[in-house]
């Protein structure tokens, strides 16, 4: 069958779609079931491969297993080269597709134009979704996918955040960065500037020095066809808190903003050179205060810094913020003014049982402590304190989840084991989850009023690999419920986005030391479900063709 | 026929509701291994002291570091690696970020290296690490110390010792740094020995702690430098391409 298939054009069709389904097989289920159930996935991968090649009668069974590792072949051989230049992606390309060639006409035996169908196909499902990414697909459709453009390594994740698209109510924008490629006449710019500006002369000067190393700041949204790109505005950076884009390997080094005509610009400098860094590691009995200076300053010379490019004065959150060791400000209209040891508002998130209080409470965070303030008119004041240990410090990575879909929110600890805390009627904390495994980390929920899902990275089942892949949970009885597996590592500062669209949610999300972001959003078409179908017909074709032939003889 | 038929069916059909994965349970019995395991040592300060003042017949010794700070989002760290020869030689090659550096300081003739340039740099001046150590043991002595169950580093069975005290700043007078405003500078920090059983020699050292940033939240910091090769006749020559940029006088 399979020859008959493979030799006639007008069934070529056929051997295109089973050359997409081989790789999204492979990469979806081979892949998900090695990766999560370690050798017992290798054991599963290969009895499903004994299963499907004994489907099929023995005369199909060689072209059947020449052309599928072909197919896997050039696939992998595609995917080695993506991260290279184009004019060496070129040149790779065609001396990948003579080779291809060559080794196909070898071992598959089918014509050279028949080969060359297969290999286009391929190679427009890489131009499809990149290969190497191709794991997300069980759940999510890639939107978008942005790359920073520099050889610098500086910065090891591209920081991305998300700002009010001011044409489109409701919509987002994303800002990051992108690698800077110096101007003709540029350094005259900043040489004029150092000149004309005193107050800008020193930022000129290191421009200068670090005309390499520089970022320009922009902002990406949906326009045209795909999506647009243009320079970030001060206006627009001002909805942004310093933070968050300026955690560039924080504290060790600073990251710095300039305003260059209408363009925001970063370069990135060491916060203490190595000889002071050096210094600080010798001296163990004094290290943590050092380096807690160190913190200290970094944050405070990155946050003036982006005061004086963007004019963003202030640190209110919800309209509150801390002054002084007292949180102040308005909560719908009822003036706030309670002392606290916080410093930092991470928001006003409903965390005591509606049955207390309809009212939200403002959550904030200190050394190491995390305070819940009742804005409650007339009765504002500190009604729980969950404190950290050294082993166990309580960082801003936090996430509010309303877990139970009864509008009151838990809070997602990323300690190491990471921790899901409930705050109880009587201002008591209740640890409803603690995980098994030190790498597990959650990033951000997908709100649902059944009760939201939980996105985390998250370690296979079966591993001590503390490696992470994307998952989406359900808090159900005190344990977590998988939703989806999406296998794609390196993935990091995870944010629910509303960037195509202002109702249905999608993910932001930049990924470690490959410097470049993705857009996703929850894929309309199952394929995972569809691929294991076509999986099945396919195993069924075979026995048919097995028992069509016996009734034959 | 039919049986086999059945068999592959099965097997198709467990093999495509594997991917569902497993629930995840919860846990709590983690948060508590590291707490019920420690006990009261009254000499553990003693010990520690001991320690310290035997390396004090050090000449040479290896020093590998790493020092993480956890803030928002993430987990940055600083790796060393390299060599001293007490009283003033230092080989060492730091990674910050994404970049490569090394240091290399002869009295001082002290320069480190930047993408292939060489920089020059104010000398390290204390390279006694567990002199600082002695001065916070000595100026603020922990209320209690615990002793931890032996463990083994690199190779070496260690006993543990584990206390919290004051999180001073530089007691050496080498290198200060001023506290920025609105921020809260930890009191104290969590501060772990690792003293060989063998020769009593100090092996490593952690040091935990967390600092309040302004608008940032908490900010951990975990610091933790191994020390080894003592008194290996190590030979700390000038980097070649420093020399032919900078002229040792």
């Amino acid at each position: 069958m399979f020859e008959f298939l493979v030799k006639r054009w007008r069934t070529m069709p056929l051997i295109a779609i089973y050359a997409v389904w081989t790789i999204l097989f492979y990469q979806l289920v081979f892949t998900g079931w090695t990766i999560e159930y370690s050798f017992y996935g290798v054991l599963a991968v290969i009895a499903a491969t004994l299963v499907f090649l004994f489907a099929y009668p023995k005369r199909d069974r060689k072209l059947l297993i020449r052309l599928t590792l072909f197919i896997l072949m050039v696939s992998f051989a595609l995917t080695s080269f993506v991260s290279e230049s184009m004019s060496w992606r070129i040149i790779d390309y065609v001396v990948l597709v003579i080779l291809a060639l060559a080794l196909g006409r070898w071992i598959v035996k089918l014509s050279v134009l028949r080969l060359l169908f297969v290999v286009i196909v391929i190679s427009l499902m890489q131009l499809w979704v990149p290969l190497s990414d191709l794991g997300l697909l069980s759940t999510f459709s890639i939107r978008y996918i942005g790359h920073i453009n520099s050889p610098d390594k500086q910065v090891p994740s591209i920081p991305v955040a998300l700002i009010n698209d001011p044409t489109r109510h409701g919509s987002q924008e994303i800002v990051t960065l992108r690698g800077h490629a110096p101007l003709k006449g540029e350094a005259q710019q900043l040489i004029n500037m150092m000149a004309n500006d005193p107050k800008q002369a020193q930022n000129a000067i290191s421009a200068i020095e670090e005309l390499q190393h520089e970022y320009d700041l922009v902002t990406v949204s949906p326009g045209g066809l795909g999506f647009k790109e243009h320079s970030a505005t001060p206006a627009e950076l001002m909805q942004l808190p310093s933070y968050r884009l300026g955690l560039i390997d924080y504290p060790f080094t600073t990251p710095h903003f300039i305003n260059i005509g209408s363009k925001v610009r970063m370069y990135v400098s060491l916060s203490q050179t190595p000889g002071q860094l050096l210094t600080t590691l010798l001296q163990p009995g004094s290290i943590a205060n050092a380096l807690s200076n160190l913190s200290l300053s970094t944050s405070h010379s990155v946050s003036a810094n982006w005061a004086n490019v963007t004019g963003r004065s202030s640190h209110a959150v919800d309209g509150l913020s801390i002054q002084n060791g007292v949180l102040v400000g308005q909560y719908h209209g009822t003036a706030v003014n309670v002392k606290t040891s916080g410093v930092a508002v991470l928001g006003v998130y409903p965390i005591l049982p509606l049955s207390v209080t309809k009212t939200p409470q403002a959550v904030v965070e200190g050394n190491n402590v995390i305070q819940v303030i009742s804005l409650t008119p007339g009765n504002s004041k500190v009604v729980a304190t969950l404190r950290g240990t050294y082993l166990y410090p309580l960082t801003r990575d936090i996430v509010f989840a309303d877990l139970l879909g009864n509008q009151q929110d838990e809070l997602l600890v990323n300690t190491v084991p990471a921790q899901i805390f409930k705050l109880s009627a009587n201002g008591g904390w209740q640890d409803l989850w603690v995980s098994g495994q030190p790498s597990f980390r959650f990033e951000t929920v997908f709100h649902h009023a059944n009760g939201d899902v939980i996105v985390a990275n998250a370690p296979a089942d079966i591993t001590t690999s503390p490696t992470r892949y994307l998952g989406g949970y359900r808090f159900e009885h005190g344990v977590l419920v998988p939703v989806f597996r999406a296998y794609h590592v390196d993935l990091v500062d995870l944010y629910t986005a509303y960037v195509t669209s202002a109702e249905t949610p999608e993910l932001l999300t930049s990924t470690y030391a490959h410097q470049k972001i993705m857009l996703l959003a929850p894929s309309k078409i199952p394929w995972l479900l569809i691929t294991e179908v076509v999986y099945v017909v396919l195993v069924i074709l075979g026995l048919l063709r097995r028992t069509q032939r016996r009734l034959g003889q | 026929m039919k049986k086999r038929q059945f068999g592959l069916w099965a097997l198709a059909l467990v093999g495509a509701t594997v991917l569902s994965g497993c629930n995840l349970q919860s846990h709590p019995s983690v948060l508590k291994q590291a707490i019920i395991t420690r006990e009261v040592d009254p000499k553990g300060v003693l010990q520690v002291l001991n320690a310290i003042s035997k390396m004090n017949a050090l000449k040479t010794y290896e020093v590998k570091a790493q020092i993480q700070e956890v803030a928002g989002r993430f987990n940055r760290q600083v790796n060393f690696y390299g060599t001293v020869r007490l009283p003033n030689t230092v080989y060492v090659d730091e990674t910050i970020g994404g970049n490569d550096y090394l240091v290399y300081q002869d009295n001082k003739f002290a320069y480190y290296r930047d993408n292939g340039h060489w920089y020059p740099m104010q000398p390290v001046t204390d390279l006694q690490p567990w002199q600082s150590m002695r001065a916070l043991l000595v100026n603020n002595p922990p209320k209690v110390v615990y002793s931890l169950p032996e463990q083994t580093v690199t190779s070496w069975l260690c006993n543990v010792y584990q206390f919290t005290t004051a999180a001073q700043p530089s007691v050496m007078g080498t290198f200060v740094q001023h506290g920025v405003t609105g921020g809260k500078v930890p009191q104290q920090a969590l501060y772990t020995v690792w003293v060989d059983t063998t020769d009593g020699a100090l092996r490593q050292i952690e040091v935990q702690s967390t600092v309040g940033v302004p608008q940032l939240g908490t900010a951990s910091i975990d610091a933790t430098q191994l020390y080894f090769g003592y008194n290996q006749n190590a030979t700390l020559p000038v980097p070649e391409d420093l020399l032919s940029q900078v002229e040792k006088p």
